[in-house]
């Protein structure tokens, strides 16, 4: 792939003596949306925890192997400055729960204590919220506590914090498993759109999310890089058995 | 079948009237106390008795300023020096649930909380009171500082708990999310964890303040009392349990007039505080 | 999403429907008028693009169905316009047919009235359009309407066949013409067929079940229930 922005090279993993994932090359191509899916422990989501180093909040994690971000290993370099590029949103929204929109849609300012002037963090909060879809439902009550947002407008608040900090990358991890469709629609329309701004790389076990939002999708089984290429392949006429298994709802 | 259906109903009936008959007999001796308490203290409850220091014996009249003050004082300093402490303990032993360490401290934390006031008293004179009277020459011995430095021992172990059980609440996720975002550990704990478990730690914090306000054997040792007004913290002082204990045992009927109404005022402080512990909760808990 | 894909599929199938239109226009046209560059532009241009385009909806459809797992009125249209699309490259191959038996005859001498021939041409050119304009309005009533005049087609070509016979009879020699005559009469009800085809597929995307197979009466059921 001449567009790459990720990938790896070699990546092992082990929590303590157990091997989660096993000698994984992967690259990630530049704007496009890029799904990993397979069955549940297949180290999919401990791939995806990688990138931007927050596995490391776990200690008994071991990595082998790297990670090229534009061609620079994300290993060796400092991890807060990984993350301001790789960002995350996790499958519960989470919006912080003493702070308003407004404060939560800066808090990656505020909390590393990056000073902005007012107008450039109006500009900021405006533009991140309208990138997440939530801008006309909450421009009025930007100084409310975001408990009153419904979870699917939750998960939004949260697409826009991370967004705030102008990633490269953003990483989601089953990010609609705790919606309902209808929410679940909603953002996958957003991150279709966004995918111009942003290169999305997913987790997700929901095989016809993957099939309608992503460009690309890779196969993990048990730990293994099976198989990955353009989502019409691998869902027409995947080259490896287990793939066809897994689309097929025939595995395990 | 319908006798069957009767004696059921009715051994239902007699088991709720049960039920209810104990309740009551348990809150009933609440309601003796307070009772009792406000019938015997509240003729000693006048604007006199809030700001004016003890007489000399044998003049009537006086009030319980000194001890207000010494009380005051005393929880101040207490709360001061425990909470930090406690809140830093509290949020480790959330965060370490495995380490040897936690369980080393949690095991303490027990244990300070068994250890009786009254020994606790004994080592506030042995750690607090003689080594500054050794430093100082015998010119600071009794002080508030010191009687406040063992009040906050036993301040320690009941905010560390509620503290320990607020973040425990708190979903990993949340602390996820901001490491997500490239903050440093230490900043997502002092920003994101803390705020969020404002409600637990101060209600904490005030339940702390309740335990205190009514213990007396510590002060025996380390405050010691004091008949003059003292605001010196490095001097011995009043308190509101010592002069309960003081004016009770004395053989003059005012006093133990004085006495009632001393711990009628203790009583609502202690009242009043468990009441703010539940607005505290109510208006700013976070529910996840 | 999905609306964006079924519409480029739309887009698609109509093109190739169009040019399948202007292919049958084009070869009674060069009949006629005797003009047999249009006829051989038609068997070695329009053809390949015909089977191009088949050949495009087809993975199309077939993305679609596995990506997005259309439902009700989405999948019967996803299903039915992978079969028109075959039924499309049909038309386009009877046009050949057409095409090829009509350079035979324009170099022979004329002998038997094209008269005939001509209305079926036309009826068979009004049913292709029809059928196609009822897919892009989804209008289910012209569909049922092209069903119905697919027997005048049929009768037509029965007609042009037993005057050939006598003609064949009398004159043995004009045998080889008159078999290109026939093919060509014989393609053009196959158009019509396949253009009832087509109109059956329409209704049942726009109504939900199938009118296949079925004589008119199931056409007046259908009519009857709106």
């Amino acid at each position: 792939m001449e567009n790459t922005i990720l990938r790896t090279e070699n990546l092992s993993v082990y929590y303590g003596a157990t091997l989660a994932v096993e000698n994984v090359n992967i690259s990630f191509e530049k704007n496009k949306i890029s799904s990993i899916m397979g069955p549940s422990g297949c180290g999919k989501t401990t791939l995806l925890r990688c990138l931007n180093r927050i596995h490391e909040l776990n200690q008994t994690v071991k990595i082998n192997g790297s990670i090229f971000l534009h061609d620079e290993n994300i290993l060796e370099i400092d991890p807060i400055l990984v993350r301001r590029k790789v960002g995350m949103v996790f499958q519960r929204p989470n919006p912080f729960p003493t702070m308003n929109i407004y404060d939560n849609v800066l808090a990656g300012y505020k909390l590393n204590g990056i000073r902005i002037k007012k107008a450039k963090a109006d500009e900021i909060v405006e533009t991140s919220l309208v990138m997440a879809g939530l801008w006309q439902e909450v421009k009025t009550d930007l100084y409310k506590r975001g408990t009153f947002l419904s979870g699917g407008q939750q998960q939004r608040l949260c697409i826009a914090r991370t967004l705030a900090l102008k990633p490269d990358v953003l990483l989601l991890d089953e990010p609609t498993s705790a919606l309902d469709p209808i929410a679940m629609a909603r953002i996958e329309e957003l991150l279709v759109e966004l995918k111009k701004t942003v290169t999305i790389i997913i987790v997700t076990h929901n095989l016809s999310q993957a099939g309608r939002i992503s460009d690309f999708t890779s196969f993990m089984f048990l730990g293994k890089l099976i198989e990955t290429g353009p989502t019409t392949i691998i869902f027409t006429n995947p080259c490896h058995e287990e793939t066809e298994k897994y689309v097929t709802g025939r595995l395990g | 079948m319908r006798g069957r259906l009767f004696f059921r109903n009715t051994r239902n009936i007699l088991f709720k009237t049960a039920i209810i008959a104990i309740s009551i007999i348990a809150v009933l001796p609440l309601i003796f106390i307070i009772g009792l308490i406000a019938y015997k203290g509240i003729s000693a409850i006048n604007l006199d008795f809030f700001v004016s220091g003890s007489k000399p014996t044998g003049e009537t009249g006086g009030g319980i300023l000194n001890a207000l003050v010494g009380t005051g004082l005393l929880i101040l300093i207490a709360t001061l020096v425990a909470t930090p402490i406690a809140v830093f303990t509290g949020m480790y032993l959330a965060e370490k649930r495995a380490s040897r360490l936690a369980s080393i401290v949690r095991w303490s934390v027990d244990l300070i909380q068994g250890v009786p006031s009254i020994v606790l008293g004994l080592i506030g004179y042995a750690w607090f009171v003689l080594p500054m009277a050794q430093l100082t020459g015998a010119k600071i011995t009794f002080s508030i500082l010191a009687g406040s430095l063992t009040l906050a021992m036993m301040m320690l172990p009941i905010i560390i708990k509620s503290t320990e059980e607020t973040v425990r609440l708190i979903p990993y996720s949340l602390k996820e999310s901001a490491i997500a975002l490239g903050v440093p550990y230490y900043r997502t704990v002092l920003r994101v964890v803390l705020p969020a478990s404002s409600s637990g730690i101060i209600s904490g914090i005030l339940l702390g303040i309740a335990r205190i306000s009514g213990e007396t054997a510590p002060l025996l040792f380390t405050v010691f009392g004091n008949y003059y007004f003292n605001a010196d913290i490095l001097k011995p002082a009043d308190s509101l349990p010592l002069l309960i204990f003081n004016y009770a045992m004395s053989p003059y009927e005012d006093l133990h007039t004085m006495a009632w109404g001393a711990a009628l005022v203790l009583v609502a402080f202690i009242l009043l505080l468990n009441i703010l512990v539940r607005m505290v909760v109510r208006k700013w808990k976070i529910q996840f | 999403m999905l609306k964006n894909k079924i519409a480029q599929l739309r887009e698609i199938l109509v093109s190739q429907a169009t040019l399948v239109e202007k292919m049958l226009a084009k070869s009674i046209k060069g009949l006629l008028e005797n003009n047999k560059a249009v006829l051989d532009e038609i068997i070695s241009i329009d053809e390949k693009t015909v089977n191009r385009m088949e050949i495009q909806i087809d993975e199309l459809c077939t993305n679609i169905l596995a990506l997005y797992h259309p439902e009700a009125k989405d999948l019967r249209m996803t299903l039915m316009m992978s079969k028109m699309t075959s039924d499309l490259e049909r038309l386009g191959d009877c046009v050949v047919n057409i095409a090829e038996s009509g350079i035979e005859i324009l170099q022979s001498p004329i002998m038997y009235s094209y008269d005939d021939l001509n209305i079926m041409a036309e009826e068979a050119i009004e049913m292709v359009r029809d059928s196609i304009r009822a897919f892009i309005d989804e209008h289910a009533q012209l569909a049922k309407d092209v069903c119905r005049r697919d027997e005048k087609v049929d009768g037509l070509r029965d007609k042009i066949m037993r005057e050939l016979i006598i003609i064949v009879f009398d004159e043995p020699k004009t045998i080889e013409k008159a078999l290109h005559i026939l093919r060509i009469a014989n393609n053009l009800e196959k158009i019509a067929d396949v253009s009832t085809n087509i109109a059956e597929e329409t209704v049942f995307i726009t109504d939900g079940f199938t009118i296949k197979h079925h004589a008119h009466d199931a056409l007046d059921q259908s009519a009857a229930r709106g």
